[in-house]
């Protein structure tokens, strides 16, 4: 009788005992109740960390499924409107700024359809700006739990960003009910939406996972945040087609990543948008993925400070 | 085997001063007036703390409050992270530390038990077949299912505890939670706690009841200031932490009148030996007692005197009330003296502390904590094997009477 042949049985009665000397009963106890014996490290932090929080994430599955589901809940059963908010917002928005265009006598778009044009654009930024905001306010929100509960913090600002794919459904949907409305049927350009979106979703990670433990240790970025995603957006193609901006300024523009993924949102709704400019669309990547870098070595280096503070 | 070797153990924080520092425009204008960079105080929460537990020990871990303790705790738990040193922990870790810690208060206590589960690896299988167990350990049935957060701090601590009692992590710290709930769960708690360690649980327990840590625990370590002063087996190390000395100073004490419209109040009180001296050192052997004077200013009924003792600053041993006797009744205007006998072989050696209370049934006229002080030792007596040696766990001095009901030889065989 080995002591794993017990471990397989955890139900199984004293008659084991039985065929056991006595003195090895404890250890046939211990071996019963599922032991594991991996060694845990507690020490400073340091950069292997952050690999170590993205490996042990799958441990703390149900943990995450659990975060996420509640910043759904908090986002969209605590207005009464809800879902229709998440609608009426981008609407609202195209709306003013269409009327706003049609009484100066401005056309912004590509194509003749400057009402989807407008909508594509506020849809899309309205969804990166509530990604980042939610993500960069996600470490203070739960500062009750950072301070008592071991598990990887890293989960919390993510929590935020796979809560608002939730958002990238609606956005489909309500692209598609408004490109029916203005009378022009999706083509087959749409299935390239959700690459465009999930690239928007990795930017708002980009900045939104640096920004949260900033905002977490100082209070007045809450504040900052949005006056410069406001500057951000007039610096990007949302409301306007890059067309507009000078030869010379071009690629400086599109060190902007939002440009041509924008672009991109476009092209996939409007027949006559142009397809985004490959070579820019490459530029946009890496500067992700550099903010991304960026972001995960801020995060890294300011989690144990904002722990400690909060 | 050892479960848990911490090496070098340091945690730093650094507090500003001056100019708020939790905003960017705060920190920018620090950066600025930067004079001398005194600008931050570091507090040493934790300095190069090292200690080993092996398998199945109970390790207590006691100091004054801003040793270090739970700070220590917390890193061992992973929660916050130390600024030096390392720490390996073999084995799950579950953790009880302030109440509440390690629930999520928008999530029910169901979702909380699976919550924990996850946390700890288990399996939701494994959870689910020991949710029943943790719930009526808790005595939390009709509440399981609303969420946390309006959950009494009693059904939090309880929940607690029944979490890491029944998902039976390999290690356990606990962080003083025990002494929250009634008598009866804390006995429920006290005995858990004891199959725990006797299934091979490793547990870290920190504690302000030097009983509790006699109790329960076989080594000790003493924190003082976020250093380690001692480690060693339990009794020894609560000897070194118990202050020192009781001056003679303080076998009497006499109050000053308290306001005129107080019904009554004590004058004086002393502690002297079987001789009426007036000393506060006596011996294990000795008799003693505890004279009381004090005024009625108004007739009063039912006027009762009630003496508290306390060994260790903490911990209650023995309450003397004068309503044991006849004393209570009806108090005319006056002053009056009374004694209580403390008798021989009861109290053990340790320093003692006595609170004293004047009052009727309800209300409560004179309240003095720490009064008079007074030690006990051993000088008379041998008591290394004693079971009421100091340091020992157990409050009083009581050997009990053993009976021999039965005995009977057996033949045995010795092998060659």
């Amino acid at each position: 009788m080995t002591s794993a042949d017990v471990k397989d049985d955890p139900d199984s009665d004293v008659s084991v005992l039985d065929l056991v000397d006595l003195r090895e009963a404890d250890v046939q106890i211990r071996a019963r109740d599922r032991v594991d014996h991996t060694v845990h490290v507690v020490a400073p932090p340091q950069l292997s960390d952050l690999w170590q929080s993205i490996s042990s994430l799958p441990r703390f599955m149900p943990l995450f499924r659990i975060l996420v589901w509640r910043v759904i809940r908090l986002r969209y059963t605590q207005s009464y409107l809800g879902l229709i908010w998440l609608a009426l917002q981008p609407i609202t928005q195209a709306s003013i700024i269409l009327f706003l265009f049609t009484l100066i006598n401005v056309h912004t778009g590509d194509g003749a359809h400057q009402g989807l044009f407008l909508f594509a654009g506020a849809t899309s930024w309205g969804f990166f700006a509530r990604s980042v905001g939610d993500a960069q306010g996600s470490l203070y929100a739960n500062a009750g739990i950072l301070t008592k509960v071991y598990m990887p913090k890293i989960m919390l600002p993510l929590a935020s960003i796979i809560a608002a794919w939730l958002d990238t459904v609606i956005v489909i949907a309500l692209l598609v009910i408004v490109s029916f409305t203005f009378g022009i049927p999706p083509t087959f350009r749409l299935l390239w939406l959700p690459a465009f979106l999930a690239l928007i979703s990795l930017t708002s990670l980009s900045f939104g996972l640096g920004l949260a433990p900033i905002n977490a240790l100082y209070r007045d970025i809450g504040v900052l945040i949005p006056l410069v995603l406001q500057v951000l957006m007039v610096l990007s193609p949302v409301y306007y087609s890059t067309r507009f901006i000078p030869g010379k300024y071009q690629l400086i523009y599109h060190l902007n990543p939002m440009t041509s993924l924008l672009e991109g949102v476009r092209w996939t709704i409007l027949p006559d948008s142009p397809a985004p400019n490959l070579n820019f669309l490459l530029v946009n990547f890496l500067c992700i993925l550099t903010i991304l870098i960026v972001s995960l070595l801020i995060y890294q280096k300011l989690e144990s400070p904002v722990v400690d503070r909060i | 085997m050892p479960a848990i070797v911490a090496e070098q153990l340091s945690k730093r924080y650094r507090i500003p001063i001056g100019e708020t520092s939790d905003t960017l425009a705060g920190q920018i204008r620090r950066y600025l007036a930067r004079n001398a960079r005194a600008g931050y105080e570091d507090i040493w929460a934790l300095r190069d703390v090292s200690f080993t537990v092996n398998e199945g020990e109970v390790f207590g871990i006691i100091g004054r409050n801003g040793s270090g303790k739970s700070t220590l705790l917390k890193v061992m738990a992973g929660i916050v992270r130390p600024t030096g040193g390392r720490a390996l922990v073999r084995g799950r870790v579950g953790a009880l530390l302030e109440v509440g810690v390690g629930f999520h208060p928008d999530l029910t206590g169901r979702e909380n038990v699976y919550f924990n589960g996850t946390l700890l690896g288990l399996d939701r299988n494994f959870i689910r077949s020991k949710l029943e167990e943790i719930v009526s350990f808790a005595e939390v049935e009709k509440f399981i299912d609303t969420q946390f957060k309006h959950y009494s701090s009693g059904m939090q601590a309880r929940l607690g505890f029944a979490v890491a009692a029944y998902l039976h992590p390999e290690v356990l710290i606990v962080d003083e939670v025990l002494s929250v709930g009634d008598l009866l769960f804390q006995q429920k708690s006290m005995n858990r706690m004891t199959e725990l360690r006797k299934s091979g649980m490793t547990i870290l327990f920190v504690s302000h009841s030097l009983s509790s840590i006699a109790g329960t625990c076989q080594r000790a370590m003493l924190l003082n200031q976020g250093c380690v002063a001692m480690i060693g087996e339990a009794g020894q190390v609560i000897e070194e932490y118990v202050p020192k000395g009781v001056s003679a100073g303080q076998a009497y004490v006499e109050f000053k009148g308290g306001p005129e419209k107080q019904p009554a109040r004590y004058i004086s009180a002393a502690v002297e030996d079987a001789d009426g001296v007036r000393t506060n050192l006596f011996d294990v052997n000795e008799e003693f007692y505890i004279r009381l004077r004090y005024e009625v200013r108004r007739p009063l009924d039912g006027l009762q005197l009630a003496l508290t003792i306390r060994i260790h600053q903490n911990d209650v041993v023995q309450t003397f009330d004068t309503d044991d006797h006849q004393f209570l009744g009806r108090h005319e205007i006056g002053v009056f003296e009374k004694r209580v006998k403390v008798p021989c072989m009861f109290l053990k050696e340790g320093e003692y502390a006595i609170r004293m209370t004047l009052g009727i049934p309800a209300v409560c006229f004179d309240d003095y904590d720490n009064a008079l002080k007074f030690s006990i030792t051993a000088e008379s007596m041998d008591t290394t094997h004693k079971s009421y040696r100091r340091g020992r766990a157990g409050m009083v001095v009581f050997p009990g009477t053993w009976q021999e009901i039965h005995s009977s030889v057996s033949v045995s065989f010795v092998s060659r």
